[in-house]
């Protein structure tokens, strides 16, 4: 009977702290989320930006598939014929911005290269309605390498989206998958990288 | 009668289930139509949320064609799902999958209805029997004792029990209670089934359907390999360390967990772990002489990692003898011409040094 009669005395009290507290732990969960929010704002806006990197692919370190095609002067191109030298298969679109991006780069590349003779740059219509635009813009803004319409290298290659580098071992082997624009000093320090762990 | 009508029901659901099955035959169909439904099972690498077939994107064009292309040329269905996962990888499919947990997700909701269904059956029978009393008969009889106030039909049948006259229309409403519950929780369970299901990752292309349970040791050699595939290292040697565990002689699981131990020694630098892959891959070598993969890892190691070129030669060269998979075949004769090379190069500097020496 006691504890019956304490409840009535006890419950005003109770029922004023319960709101106030109530009202407490909301600020607090605002403010967490608030605090929280910030946190991921400040981490995306400042981690680098994706647009390159290495990712994983079903064909590293197995033989490239085959890629051959007419190039713009109709003569036909292959992977296979550049066999014994490290070949960067590119696929591209002249309506791609990351792709005319990295072009004065791969430029560098493929010029810094062709003097050593140690690699080189087979480029991928992405877009087979593009050929005629790709043309023009090789005309315009250089690039000597081979440019191959290929209808199944896409697939082949499982390329997600353009640009898209691989990287190709002189026996073949795919080593590398690049998603996203070049830079040239970041491609030489990769194909550095990779020569070292394979020669 | 009644037994006659259920009979009649069934008889008619296993026709058309029948009949559905078969208007799926592979055979029956043209290269579009089977184009078209692989295509609906394929996701689209850069749209979220939608197949190949109905995104209109240049990638979704290019697989769309390959599709085509291959059933042209006389894949099997199953042949290109596999091949598109052997170049995107798993994900590439939006089927759910139909392996270990996943098999239990998509019988939940089969599961679920056949209880609910079978529960529900069980509830009316029992409520025929009991006692057919309609409802604002029952609800009078709530408030009065029901003895007294029903007519002779409804007290004759509700009267078979001496001690139930007051329970028709409680029990009524449990069975109401248990029907909506039954239901209920169908309903739920197939929702909850239905979001697991949908949020859960492609299974392998050509992964049994029977799920993972039970599964044979060159589908979990298959799946470690697949994990490679993916670049899932430490994934695929935990794979290759359960195969050992249950067949501790298994050449291949053997062979590949040396290859990527000596590969991650390779990436991290550490000669410990080569000769840890080393030994793996010496024990493949050992269990089984004419497997040809293990002796072209062993090649590859003693060549790139203990300059041993000649022991090289040889392994490759037992490689190229050993009835090798054809896709490697020109990777290791490649090898062999720059191992040849090298032995001699170390050869003709070894009589240089004892030339000089001498």
């Amino acid at each position: 009977m006691t504890t019956l009669e304490a409840v009535p005395a006890v419950d005003p009290p109770a029922s004023t702290s319960r709101p106030r507290r109530r009202g407490h732990a909301a600020r607090w969960a605002a403010a967490m989320i608030a605090v929280l929010s910030l946190l991921l704002v400040g981490l995306l806006a400042t981690r680098p930006p994706a647009a390159t990197r290495v990712a994983a692919s079903p064909l590293l370190g197995l033989p490239a598939p085959p890629v051959e095609g007419p190039t713009f002067s109709g003569e036909t191109a292959s992977l296979a014929a550049l066999r014994g030298k490290w070949v960067l298969v590119n696929f591209f679109a002249t309506w791609c911005a990351p792709c005319r991006e990295e072009h004065d780069d791969l430029v560098a590349f493929a010029r810094t290269h062709d003097r050593r003779g140690d690699a080189k740059v087979l480029s991928v219509l992405y877009d087979r309605d593009d050929g005629e635009a790709a043309k023009q813009y090789f005309a315009e803004h250089g690039g000597t390498w081979p440019v191959v319409d290929s209808r199944s290298a896409n697939v082949d290659f499982g390329v997600r989206g353009v640009p898209e580098s691989f990287l190709i071992a002189p026996d073949g082997t795919v080593t590398l998958r690049i998603i996203g624009g070049i830079e040239v000093g970041q491609l030489e320090a990769l194909l550095a990288r990779v020569q070292e762990r394979l020669e | 009668m009644r037994r006659l009508v259920w009979a009649g029901i069934l008889i008619l659901t296993v026709v058309a289930l029948a009949v559905g099955a078969r208007s799926r035959e592979p055979g029956a169909r043209s290269i579009a139509e089977r184009t078209q439904h692989i295509a609906k099972e394929v996701r689209c690498p850069t749209c979220e949320g939608l197949s190949v077939a109905e995104s209109s994107a240049p990638v979704s064009e290019s697989i769309r064609s390959s599709i085509a292309d291959r059933l042209r040329e006389g894949a099997t269905d199953d042949e290109v799902r596999s091949y598109l996962v052997s170049r995107y990888g798993r994900d590439i499919l939006l089927r759910p999958p139909v392996t270990g947990v996943g098999a239990v997700v998509w019988a939940t909701p089969v599961l679920a209805v056949a209880v609910a269904t079978g529960a529900a059956a069980v509830v009316f029978r029992r409520r025929r029997r009991g006692g057919d009393v309609a409802d604002d008969e029952a609800e009078t009889a709530l408030d009065q004792p029901v003895d007294l106030e029903l007519g002779p039909e409804v007290g004759s049948k509700v009267g078979l029990d001496g001690g139930r006259e007051r329970e028709p229309p409680v029990a009524h409403r449990r069975r109401r209670v248990a029907v909506a519950t039954i239901a209920g929780v169908g309903v739920i369970g197939a929702v909850v089934a239905g979001a697991l299901a949908s949020s859960s990752s492609a299974r392998e292309a050509n992964a049994p359907a029977t799920g993972t349970i039970a599964r044979g040791i060159s589908s979990r050699l298959a799946m470690a390999r697949q994990l490679i595939g993916e670049g899932k290292v430490l994934d695929a040697i935990k794979a290759y360390d359960a195969v050992l565990a249950d067949h501790p002689d298994e050449p291949e699981a053997l062979a590949y967990r040396g290859w990527m131990i000596r590969l991650a020694g390779r990436d991290t630098g550490d000669p410990g772990l080569i000769d840890t892959g080393l030994a793996s891959i010496e024990r493949a070598v050992v269990v089984d002489p004419s497997y040809a993969e293990a002796r072209f890892f062993r090649g590859m190691v003693l060549w790139q990692d203990k300059s041993d070129p000649d022991a090289a030669v040889a392994d490759f060269e037992a490689f190229l003898a050993a009835n090798p998979p054809a896709d490697l075949i020109s990777v290791v004769q490649n090898a062999l011409t720059r191992a040849r090379a090298d032995a001699a190069a170390k050869a003709g500097g070894t009589t240089t040094t004892a030339a000089g020496a001498a």
